[in-house]
């Protein structure tokens, strides 16, 4: 099992005491977080090399047509550069990783998709490193895909339950002649009408982003379950990088511990410290099936 | 070259008929299982049979949803269920989730496997992936534009199908929780709260509002691509797919017979600048409920493609009744009532094969032939005199009052 942490800046790389480095850039991730130029991300490709640390390039966005010449020339670039794995969603990348035979690298990662042991098999059948289930799963649930054998899971920090094409934040800003407003890269949230809870929103050059309100934390559960991730990932969005480096050792120790109880309560403990409002998602909270009438098919 | 496919949705089997008779090629229902939209899911085995039977006896292919993103729970009787798609002689299924698409080729080989919207594949890459795993169609994200899809149908060797009309996502579909996480309702599941449709504040990182309370809304417009359907099928698109398995039957008729009428004038005339287009919009603006925009056909969205003000739509014209029989020999129309109307109101009487037709009526009768000063009791059977023939599934339409 490693942890797996978004890279939030290389002057504190030597801080970080994950096994695995997540990395990207502008053009291949809709999360505006572990941004970096190319020449960056060949800095720290090097330094995982040195400090025996997986290497993780995010591509985890829908690519449109008119994007993929760009796409193949920087997976070329980063193919070069002997990373260890790529996160993906876009079954594009499977494709053209395929055409390379470096398929065996890529993590599949489309946030929804993986809700079933079975779904999750069949990318391992596809010959994947590994696939994310959806955050949307009760604990039962991830303990019943976790025998797939390749599982990721999200650990901590905000998810994200949308992504759009659409400039959200602009067009509103356009409809009511407000333009002067900030939109790219600036954090917003929305507040429904009847919740409390605020749901922060971004726009990038891609679209628009929104996140869940909390941040999601699992710790203790991860010890319960029959079989242990292949990965478990702390998503730094909205974490100030010492508040980070801190919840990344927490994690850490634990798993060195073998998860032993005394310090496992201790880094639940001091997790709720860090924020008194993390919450535990789906895991003890079975989603319903009232009937809706979405867009389908 | 083969013709391309108008593809509309059908709810119940009494929508299916319809839906056949005004010039559907192919159908979509949802079965009790598996289907993303189980509130429209009305279909037993038996029934998807019977449709089958309808829809294949008039040349029409019938496509069951499984677009669900299952749970482990959600899979326990799926060989079963494909087992029973398979002898009601299914022609396709709409899936989301490659397990259900692999063991629907594994068990009934002779179904066609389409991938749903729910997918969001955005280009000819995701779709080769779909075809070396032997698929037979895509259909594409609603965020791809023309100018994409002229790139796309080239490089591609399975068919892609193209969503025309309907209810559009605001985010790439099958990518948004906001149900979930707003409400414990799955969307992927078929719960959907459309909670992209409710009211917000939104608010800068200082706390600040930016919008009036309750006044931001990211909500998308339905999609009408109507000016596109030349396009499309020039671009050899397989499948043009209307949404709207909630919708009435006059919807489904409405929308579908435009379309159908469209499709098959362009094949005939071979030139766009020649097409009535006033006529097709008119037609479906006498149905349509909600406001409708080009989604992302010329590009990037701009504000008039987004739902800001809220409002919906009112048809032009009410739906009033539809036909059962036509007694040429007394000009006797039986019809049965599904608005208010009174005699003497001059309405529109259209059909698959009748043109629109404006008449007014005179006296209006119930079915043991008592005189009624209106018709005002939904699903009453009634008789009216109607000078030119009618068929069973003709429909009756009224100008709306504004």
């Amino acid at each position: 099992m490693k942890l797996i942490v978004n890279l939030k800046s290389l002057e504190y790389i030597q801080e970080y005491t994950a096994d695995g480095l997540i990395f990207s850039h502008a053009f291949l991730t809709d999360e505006d977080e572990a941004l970096f130029s190319v020449e960056e991300i060949q800095e720290i490709v090097q330094y995982t090399k040195l400090h025996n640390k997986e290497s993780i390039l995010n591509l985890n966005r829908l690519f449109h047509e008119y994007e993929l010449d760009e796409l193949r020339e920087y997976i070329d670039l980063f193919i070069k550069m002997d990373i260890d794995s790529y996160i993906f969603s876009d079954l594009a990348i499977y494709t053209i990783f395929k055409g390379y035979n470096l398929e065996h690298k890529l993590i599949y990662h489309a946030r929804t998709m993986i809700t079933s042991l079975q779904d999750a098999l069949f990318w391992k059948s596809k010959n994947v490193k590994s696939v994310f289930v959806s955050n949307e799963l009760t604990l039962e649930e991830i303990n019943s895909i976790v025998h797939a054998g390749n599982i990721a899971i999200e650990a901590y920090g905000h998810h994200q339950i949308f992504a759009s094409k659409r400039d959200l934040l602009s067009l509103y800003f356009t409809y009511t002649k407000n333009e002067e407003r900030q939109r790219k890269f600036k954090k917003y949230t929305i507040q429904e009408e009847l919740r409390k809870e605020k749901y922060p929103i971004l726009e990038n050059h891609h679209g628009t982003v929104i996140y869940s309100a909390f941040k999601y934390a699992i710790l203790e559960e991860i010890q319960s379950l029959d079989v242990k991730p292949k990965y478990i990932h702390i998503n730094s969005i909205f974490i100030v990088e010492e508040e980070l480096l801190e919840i990344v050792s927490l994690y850490k120790k634990v798993m060195d511990a073998g998860f032993r109880e005394s310090i496992t309560k201790e880094a639940v403990k001091r997790l709720a410290e860090i924020d008194p409002n993390i919450y535990s998602g789906f895991l003890y909270k079975k989603t319903t099936l009232v009937k809706g009438d979405n867009m389908d098919a | 070259m083969r013709k391309i496919e108008l593809l509309a949705p059908a709810g119940d089997l009494e929508k299916l008929k319809i839906a056949v008779l005004y010039g559907a090629d192919a159908v979509f229902i949802g079965g009790k299982k598996f289907s993303l939209r189980a509130r429209a899911s009305n279909f037993e085995i038996k029934d998807i049979k019977e449709a089958c039977d309808f829809a294949h006896k008039h040349g029409t292919k019938v496509h069951v949803t499984m677009n669900i993103i299952p749970h482990n729970e959600d899979l326990v009787s799926l060989e079963e269920y494909i087992k029973d798609l398979d002898s009601c002689g299914v022609d396709a299924v709409i899936v989301a989730s490659m397990y259900i698409a692999s063991k629907v080729k594994e068990i009934a080989p002779r179904i066609e496997v389409h991938f749903s919207t729910q997918m969001s594949t955005t280009n000819s890459e995701a779709v080769r992936f779909l075809e070396n795993e032997g698929y037979e169609r895509a259909v594409l994200a609603r965020e791809v534009t023309l100018e994409e899809l002229e790139v796309v149908l080239p490089n591609t060797n399975i068919e892609i199908e193209v969503f025309i009309h309907g209810g559009m996502c605001v985010s790439y579909s099958g990518r948004c929780m906001l149900s979930n996480y707003m409400t414990n309702r799955d969307a992927n599941r078929g719960g959907c709260a459309h909670s992209c449709r409710w009211n917000y504040t939104l608010e800068d990182e200082d706390g600040d509002m930016v919008s009036p309370p309750k006044q931001f809304h990211y909500g998308s417009k339905d999609l009408m691509a109507l000016r596109y359907i030349p396009n499309l099928i020039d671009l050899q698109v397989a499948s043009l797919k209307i949404e709207g398995r909630m919708k009435s039957i006059y919807y489904v008729a409405t929308v579908v017979r435009s379309y159908r009428k469209l499709i098959d004038a362009y094949y005939e005339i071979q030139n766009k600048d020649k097409l009535d287009w006033e006529y097709y919009e008119t037609e479906i603006k006498k149905a349509e409920n909600r406001l409708t925009s080009i989604g992302f056909f010329e590009g990037q969205v701009t504000p008039n493609e987004q739902l800001y003000n809220m409002r919906n739509e009112i048809p032009t014209k009410e739906f009033v009744g539809v036909v059962l029989e036509y007694d040429a020999s007394t000009e006797i129309a039986t019809i049965q009532q599904r608005n208010h109307f009174l005699p003497d109101d001059t309405l529109e009487f259209f059909g698959p094969d009748l043109e629109n037709t404006v008449y007014t009526i005179g006296e209006i009768q119930d079915e043991v032939g008592n005189s009624l000063d209106a018709a005002r009791h939904p699903l009453q059977i009634l008789k009216i005199k109607v000078p030119f023939t009618l068929s069973p599934f003709d429909m009756v339409r009224k100008v709306m009052g504004k």
